[in-house]
């Protein structure tokens, strides 16, 4: 499309929808009320932009002016089919998640390590004093101090490494979710992360995450049965609830349970703990190979072949046969359509449009697509209620913000997982098995600041809070340079304008460094009362001036015979900050890029010249919910105040931060947290 | 900064915000129809809100973050069982501080067992719960929804903040630490969560945060009643900001809290008590209790700075007169293994002991202390692990009943959970 029909378009869409008035009427956006609870398709007729807009934001993760005017183009099924049926559709622009790799091109951890991964790192230290070696890693005999240190390291290394890659991999699906052209599928992958929850904290594999959520991507809108076997055999759901335990003789019921209670039939619904215990018998002997924990395995010598009795039927059921069983019942399509339901539309929904959509699920056989399409297209989805009513999850609202600024790469700073985390939502993690809960539980006080403080972030970047500074130069220098040379600047972020900033930061934190030092040895020259009662030699490495980071140097630890005497403590000394520096050397930090906005490029490819005009440009562009007049004002007199006048200067050299400044308080509004 | 944002910008006091700010908006007003029939508010509202048993009291849950180790907490010092499960990390007899023939304070413990000698402790010991997880993450869910092998999402201490008050009220929980605890998960109020409170503020330019001011005069379409919400919580995050950080600059106190009262949190919450706040249920934890090899040191090191900053909130807690009425209740999510382990340390195991504190507390030792000879064996754990003696879920209708004054613990509890006589 050419620059200037795309402006007459708009212009045109300005008028129409009578959001340039600044008035708040958007009845002709949301359907009648009688639309609500009716399942019914709309017609052409009831197409508009505005529709079209509010079918992004809800099926994908919002839309820019052009791509909505190209969904407003087409018929409403054309539409819906086009985010619904996306098969077709080419996503080979989208990168793979690029696994760090050592020098010799192993993966971190499954390739460099070996099997049993223990959850708990300090089973590992008594697996190498029982076995001479963990992880593929031997004890060193011949140093007494020192015997189990380099097993221990290794378990360090498995647990931060895992973590520093999945903080990569989030920053990757962040990208994704913001790039793919089948924004769908993601928002679905996002959807049964929460529903089937696992968190990472206890698997501690990222890889085994990936592999779920790449399952989740190639069923997210295929059948149920496909996710409730896949979950059933997923590494990661595995180890998670435990059926990696779930043998013969010893039945784990916790996946049983959490199939039915959270996977498919909702809790107290259909199933009694007699159930639970039988289909637990049915999952026995699921689990992963020993040798190769990404590979699911079904050993018949942990399986109960027994008889066992499942919601009254009786027979030598297996693993899939419970899945079967669970798609009988009534409780799961009942449960499951209101659920898909809730994430893409609202809270509310009556129990008679529960029952219908539970009926448009069980008659697909419970094939998800007719389900989908069904509701995106139904007038319900239209209708007052529904329209520009939800609350953004914090992933969607941190996605949708990049793509309605037309930004094509997630910045690092904001650090999109440290602000999904503090939002609610930290992706991988997941509070518990039972997921998010969703709508109004996404907002609090301290969230909702956050949200505001986000927008902030996003368009006049600082230092990030979360990630101490110097931490990440020494990271991003250790990874660069091997944790050797602590000198020289790397050449990444030498010329960073952020770089500036962070230096100044990391001099304050030295200046904190040096008077908490100071006030330490002021303590220790006047020792107090606690010291005679015992603090014994365990403090020496931490009171002897050694500090223990990733600079330390443990030659001269070791060569030192008081520090050497000093054995409790060495674990957390030696192996811990070691096998986080072997982690960290192979893990490249995030990037501290920002975010690429131009706001006078926005404003001035869409030919507006008045501050009210472009007001009315931001709020259409960035709000579903119309604005009070009141409430429009006050963005109108910020952007007058930014820019000293009620026409735009395209000469005025700060005009990008004056927009940026009323942009933020645009973002901030409690109207932005609707979608 | 140039410009405060308060609106009664030094001409009233912290108490008028108290009034104006959080109780004069109306938070009620904006609730959205799912929150408003959610079965909690409507039993309540049927009950009549705002009759409270005891409006002035003061809960504050602090939580050992990893598992702390029993056993090395409240020492079985005459027991020789203990001594040889425990070869090198057992507590010697001649340094515990014995609480009776049988049992003693870990010595490093100084700060509450001197709140122990002046009959403010209630020692519950062998608290657990039936089938136990030995995931930190499992267990700790099981104890924040007080629903063993059953999660559900609402916390615990929430759904008592919703039994005791069913029409929401800003500020009613606090939760000091960077992201929020499950336990605190209500339906009706809505936590306030923060670590630093200098963070824990809007940030921008001035002229942002002025017009952010501005829209907090002017109320959104009305025709959205999720948006009123929203708007409504906005209002509060704006006011409580302002009051966290108001409370916590203008407190200081001559009390002692040892080293760990900013990690405790235990500081911030004794700032917010004497700035008025309308909080009646704070939760705070203190981390580091997962001690799988060389746990001596380090151990004791947190049992120092927890049991000082402890004996510091309350000595605080009397110099500023609320002593009446502030009562704690501290957990962790297991006990440790009975046997040390190859790395001197311990690792993931059950039941162990649980305080409640306070100037109205009955002090003294309640359930009976967990056999060290009679264990139980766990699948994969056949080293033998304690068997619990007291569900924690009566420590927890002790709080709510017996101090909070909501009596259906049977319904907000899913069970029969006789409180212990801790407050008689």
């Amino acid at each position: 499309m050419r620059p200037k029909r795309r402006l007459a378009g708009l212009v045109a869409i300005l008028a129409c929808t009578g959001v340039a008035a600044g008035a708040g009427q958007d009845q002709g956006a949301a359907g009648p009320p009688a639309w609500v609870g009716d399942l019914s398709p709309i017609g052409p007729a009831d197409w508009s932009y505005d529709r079209a807009a509010h079918l992004l934001e809800r099926a994908a993760f919002g839309g820019t002016p052009d791509e909505i005017e190209r969904f407003a183009a087409m018929t409403p099924e054309a539409a819906v089919d086009s985010l619904v049926a996306y098969e077709s559709i080419d996503n080979s622009h989208l990168p793979a998640f690029a696994h760090s790799r050592d020098e010799q091109g192993r993966k971190m951890f499954h390739e460099i390590l070996q099997p049993p991964f223990h959850l708990e790192i300090f089973y590992n230290i008594e697996y190498a004093l029982e076995h001479g070696q963990s992880l593929g890693v031997e004890v060193d005999y011949s140093d007494p101090a020192n015997r189990n240190q380099e097993p221990a390291a290794a378990g360090y290394f498995m647990v931060s490494g895992s973590r520093l890659e999945m903080d990569r991999a989030v920053q990757w699906w962040a990208d994704r979710m913001l790039n793919t052209r089948r924004p769908l599928e993601e928002k679905m992958v996002l959807f049964w992360h929460g529903h089937f929850a696992t968190q990472e904290q206890k698997v501690h594999d990222y890889e085994k995450m990936l592999i779920q959520q790449e399952m989740f991507r190639t069923n997210a809108t295929g059948s149920l049965r496909d996710l409730l076997i896949g979950i059933g055999k997923d590494p990661a759901m595995i180890r998670y609830l435990d059926n990696v335990d779930n043998v013969v003789g010893h039945a784990n019921e916790n996946f049983a349970r959490e199939i039915m209670e959270l996977f498919a039939m909702g809790e107290g619904r259909g199933y009694t703990e007699a159930d639970i215990r039988d289909a637990a018998r049915a999952f026995t002997g699921w689990t992963y190979h020993p040798q190769n924990e990404h590979q699911f395995v079904f050993r018949a010598d942990a399986h109960d072949y027994g008889q066992k009795t499942i919601f009254g039927q009786t027979g030598g059921f297996e693993g899939e046969d419970v899945v079967d069983l669970i798609l009988q019942q009534e409780a799961t399509a009942s449960f499951m359509a209101p659920k898909i339901y809730r994430f893409f539309v609202r809270e509310d929904p009556s129990p008679e449009l529960q029952l219908e959509l539970a009926a448009v699920l069980r008659d697909a056989n419970y094939e998800l697509k007719p389900l989908l399409k069904t509701i995106f297209l139904s007038r319900d989805f239209y209708s007052q209620a529904s329209y520009a009513t939800h609350i953004k999850s914090p992933v969607h609202l941190l996605v949708s913000t990049y793509k309605k600024l037309g930004v094509t790469a997630v910045p690092g700073t904001p650090n999109f997982k440290y602000t999904a985390q503090a939002l609610g939502q930290e992706p991988f993690n997941p509070p518990n098995v039972a997921g998010w809960t969703g709508g109004p539980a996404w907002i609090n006080p301290a969230t909702l600041l956050t949200r505001a403080n986000f927008a902030k972030r996003v368009f006049f970047p600082e230092p990030e809070p979360n990630l101490n500074t110097a931490t990440y130069n020494f990271q991003y220098r250790c990874w660069r340079e091997g944790c050797v040379d602590t000198t020289g600047m790397s050449p990444v972020l030498a010329d960073h304008p952020l770089l500036i900033e962070m230096v100044a930061a990391d001099q304050r934190q030295a200046a904190a460094r040096q008077a908490r030092a100071e006030r330490q040895a002021q303590r220790a020259a006047a020792p107090d009362r606690d010291e005679a009662e015992g603090e014994d030699s365990a403090d020496i490495p931490l009171d002897a001036g050694l500090t223990v980071d990733l600079s330390t140097d443990y030659a001269a630890v070791a060569a030192d015979p008081e520090l050497q005497r000093a054995k409790e403590g060495w674990v957390r000394s030696y192996a811990t900050p070691t096998g986080q520096r072997r982690a960290r050397r192979l893990s490249p930090p995030i990037p501290l890029t920002v975010a690429e906005i131009d706001l006078v490029a926005m404003i001035r490819g869409a030919g507006l010249t008045r501050v009210d005009e472009v007001t009315d440009y931001f709020i259409h562009r960035f709000l579903r919910v119309p604005l009070t007049d009141n409430r429009r004002q006050i963005l109108v007199d910020v952007l007058t105040r930014g820019t000293g006048s009620a026409t735009i200067d395209y000469r005025q050299p700060d005009l990008e931060t004056a927009l940026r400044e009323a942009l933020h308080v645009l973002l901030g509004m409690s109207e932005y947290q609707l979608a | 900064m140039a410009k405060t944002k308060l609106s009664c910008d030094g001409a009233c006091s912290r108490r008028d915000f108290v009034r104006q700010g959080l109780f004069g908006i109306g938070a009620t007003a904006a609730l959205p129809a799912f929150l408003r029939h959610s079965a909690t508010a409507v039993a309540a509202q049927a009950l009549g809100a705002g009759q409270e048993t005891y409006p002035n009291r003061i809960m504050v849950v602090l939580e050992l973050t990893g598992g702390n180790d029993g056993l090395n907490t409240v020492v079985p010092y005459s027991n020789d069982e203990y001594y040889k499960a425990r070869p090198s990390l057992g507590i010697a007899a001649r340094v515990v501080m014995k609480l009776n023939d049988e049992l003693g304070f870990n010595p490093q413990l100084r700060g509450l067992s001197r709140l122990y000698e002046e009959g403010r402790v209630a020692i519950i010991n062998g608290c657990g719960y039936p089938n136990p997880s030995f995931s930190h993450f499992t267990s700790l869910d099981y104890w924040h929804s007080a629903s063993p092998n059953a999660p559900r999402q609402e916390g615990w201490v929430g759904l008592a903040a919703d039994a005791v008050r069913a029409t929401p009220q800003d500020n009613f929980i606090v939760n000091v630490g960077t992201e929020m605890k499950n336990a605190v998960r209500a339906r009706v109020h809505a936590p306030v969560v923060f670590s630093d409170p200098e963070t824990f503020r809007r940030q921008g330019s001035d002229m942002a945060l002025m017009a952010a001011e501005e829209l907090g005069q002017q109320m959104p379409d009305a025709s959205r009643q999720v948006l009123g919400f929203i708007e409504s919580i906005s209002r509060n995050a704006a006011t409580g900001s302002a009051l966290v950080r108001e409370a916590v600059s203008s407190y200081s106190t001559t009390v002692d809290y040892g080293d760990a009262g900013g990690q405790t949190g235990l500081t911030t919450v004794a700032a917010l008590i004497a700035g008025d706040l309308p909080t009646r249920f704070y939760y705070v934890n203190y981390g580091g209790f997962d001690h799988h090899s060389n746990q001596e040191a380090s151990h004791a090191r947190l049992l120092l700075g927890a049991g000082d900053a402890i004996r510091g909130f309350f000595e605080d807690m009397d110099r500023i007169g609320r002593a009446d009425d502030v009562a704690m209740m501290v957990f962790s999510e297991f006990g440790r293994r009975v046997k040390q382990n190859a790395g001197a340390g311990t690792d993931h195991g059950t039941a162990g002991p649980m305080f409640i504190i306070g100037k109205p507390v009955t002090g003294g030792l309640y359930g009976a202390y967990p056999s060290l000879t009679d264990l139980e064996v766990i699948p994969g754990y056949e080293d033998g692990n304690l068997r619990f003696t007291t569900d924690f879920r009566r420590v927890y209708a002790t709080m709510i009943a017996e101090w909070m004054g909501y009596d259906d613990t049977r319904t907000l509890l899913r069970g029969d959970f006789d409180p212990l006589g801790v407050f008689a």
